[in-house]
């Protein structure tokens, strides 16, 4: 492990397609990323599952990413995606749709073929389109 | 109580392809300030530094690099906006009799690789939550705040490309600027898409330079072969909005009434403006945090405002980042460094007409979905 990185990451990807995330036992904050303590009033946080659907209220399609290793899965469509009960977070879309990005779209977490480190998402009508849910 | 002035700026000659190493750059710098001024060298008794491709190399290891003996020094880590700072917090040094003479350096030597790989490891956040989406680097990051700066409040690819145009014309008169070719807004509204809605006359290009501003006590040196700047006040946020995930604020708004204040100016007897723009939105953005326009109007400012050397508030007089490229930190001193030879009247071909009050803003540090750090300063020719 490189010297610096962090012991765990949020949100993680529960194996039922849910997320885990990071919940305020005081003031229910949600933080966006991983913290020890929480960022508001510095309560102690605790895991919380979440269902993997948000919001995306801001979007880029990326056609040149920072390291040549994601090369292949060029153009990026990087988001903000603000997630039902939990917080606002940085993610990739994944699928052929995905640059039908707009802002308003539905988004659900990705549970296959996910190429990051992180967890991602595919445009919702996506997921119903080609039949991969329900 | 002494009284800090600034005497001199220096910069190195700007490289596209980094000829140079860094430490060649800030010497460079370094020696043009002080040979400008007719300041020895052995008198300097603080320094300050930014650079992002320098560490482990910091602002100690380059005084030993260049030789000097210091009782202050301040390393800048605060991306963009550590060359504002670093120039702030010199003048305080010497106000509280910390230092009597501060040469403020930024400078870094970077290709489209080298930076593409500092960048991707900017920050905590930066390294563990966008680096691994392959998020496209400040472009990917600043391209989610244009789209929803313009989802939010309607601003215009046209309105933000009216300064890129028009710093563009300015660089044509800066024989330091590397992007010296004019654009149309047609063009600029056409190029290619690097990270979707910026495109490539909203991006900079990273390049080789340095930047030295020497800060002196006037009490204590002879200062009248010079003319000479007083920085009137300044500001800094960081982190400002901590529920923010985004810069859409950069949290300028926290400080600029207080320094306007402390000034003892307003905002109507700004002369020029030197705004840092690693991309337009981020104008347009600092723009509405120190008040020039309400907020989510920075892009009808943009274009409704004369922004040219004779126009109603020049903007990024020498061409800025866009046109001259951006040297890493030193991007973050390439305002001050302009706002200081504008005021001393040496600007040449690009001289604001009797030029008197500038406002200059640093802004950066990546991190996540916002840029950390902001600080600011007012300057006044001192007559």
């Amino acid at each position: 492990m490189a010297a610096g990185a962090p012991d765990h990451v949020y949100p993680q990807l529960a194996p039922d397609g849910q997320l885990i995330i990071q919940r305020c036992a005081v003031c229910g904050r949600t933080p966006s990323f991983a913290r020890v303590r929480c960022p508001g009033c510095f309560g102690p946080l605790k895991e919380h599952l979440i269902d993997g659907y948000g919001e995306i209220i801001s979007f880029t399609v990326v056609y040149r990413p920072q390291s040549p290793e994601f090369a292949l899965h060029v153009p990026i469509v990087v988001v903000q995606v603000q997630l039902m009960d939990g917080p606002e977070i940085i993610s990739s879309l994944l699928g052929d749709s995905r640059l039908q990005a707009h802002i308003g779209a539905t988004v659900r977490i990705a549970t296959r073929e996910t190429w990051s480190s992180l967890p991602q998402f595919w445009l919702d009508p996506d997921v119903e389109d080609d039949g991969r849910c329900e | 109580m002494p009284t800090p002035r600034i005497i001199a700026q220096g910069t190195s000659t700007y490289e596209k392809d980094a000829k140079r190493d860094v430490l060649a750059h800030l010497t460079e710098a370094a020696h043009r300030c002080l040979h400008r001024a007719g300041f020895p060298k052995e008198r300097l008794d603080g320094l300050t530094l930014a650079s992002f491709g320098y560490p482990p190399g910091n602002v100690a290891t380059l005084a030993e690099y260049l030789g000097l003996s210091l009782r202050w020094a301040e390393h800048g880590a605060f991306g963009g906006a550590s060359g504002v700072i670093g120039v702030a917090r010199a003048h305080d040094a010497i106000r509280l009799g910390q230092a009597e003479a501060v040469l403020c350096m930024a400078g870094d030597s970077f290709t489209v690789r080298s930076h593409d790989s500092v960048v991707g490891a900017f920050t905590p956040t930066v390294r563990d939550y966008l680096a691994p989406h392959g998020f496209g680097g400040a472009n990917g990051l600043f391209a989610l705040v244009q789209t929803r700066h313009s989802a939010l409040y309607g601003t215009r690819p046209e309105d933000l490309g009216r300064l890129a145009v028009t710093q563009r014309q300015h660089a044509l008169l800066h024989d330091n600027a590397l992007f010296t070719t004019s654009f149309t807004l047609e063009d600029y509204l056409t190029a290619r898409v690097i990270a979707s809605p910026l495109r490539l006359y909203d991006c900079v290009m990273p390049c080789a330079g340095a930047h030295g501003v020497l800060i002196v006590d006037a009490d204590v040196f002879d200062i009248s072969g010079r003319p000479a700047v007083e920085l009137l006040s300044h500001g800094e946020a960081h982190n400002a909005y901590p529920d923010l995930a985004s810069s859409v604020n950069v949290g300028c708004d926290k400080f600029a009434s207080a320094m306007f204040k402390a000034a003892g100016v307003s905002r109507a007897d700004l002369d020029l403006v030197e705004l840092y723009d690693d991309y337009p939105i981020m104008v347009a953005i600092q723009l509405e945090g120190y008040g020039l326009c309400d907020v989510g109007r920075g892009g009808p400012f943009l274009a409704t405002t004369d922004l040219g050397i004779d126009g109603d508030i020049p903007i990024n007089t020498n061409g800025g980042q866009l046109s001259c490229g951006q040297a890493g930190a030193g991007g973050g001193l390439l305002g001050m460094a302009e706002a200081v030879t504008q005021l001393q009247g040496e600007a040449g071909e690009r001289q604001v007409p009797d030029a008197t009050v500038a406002l200059v803003s640093g802004f950066g540090l990546i991190s996540y979905g916002k840029g950390l750090s902001i600080a600011g300063a007012l300057l006044r020719r001192a007559d």
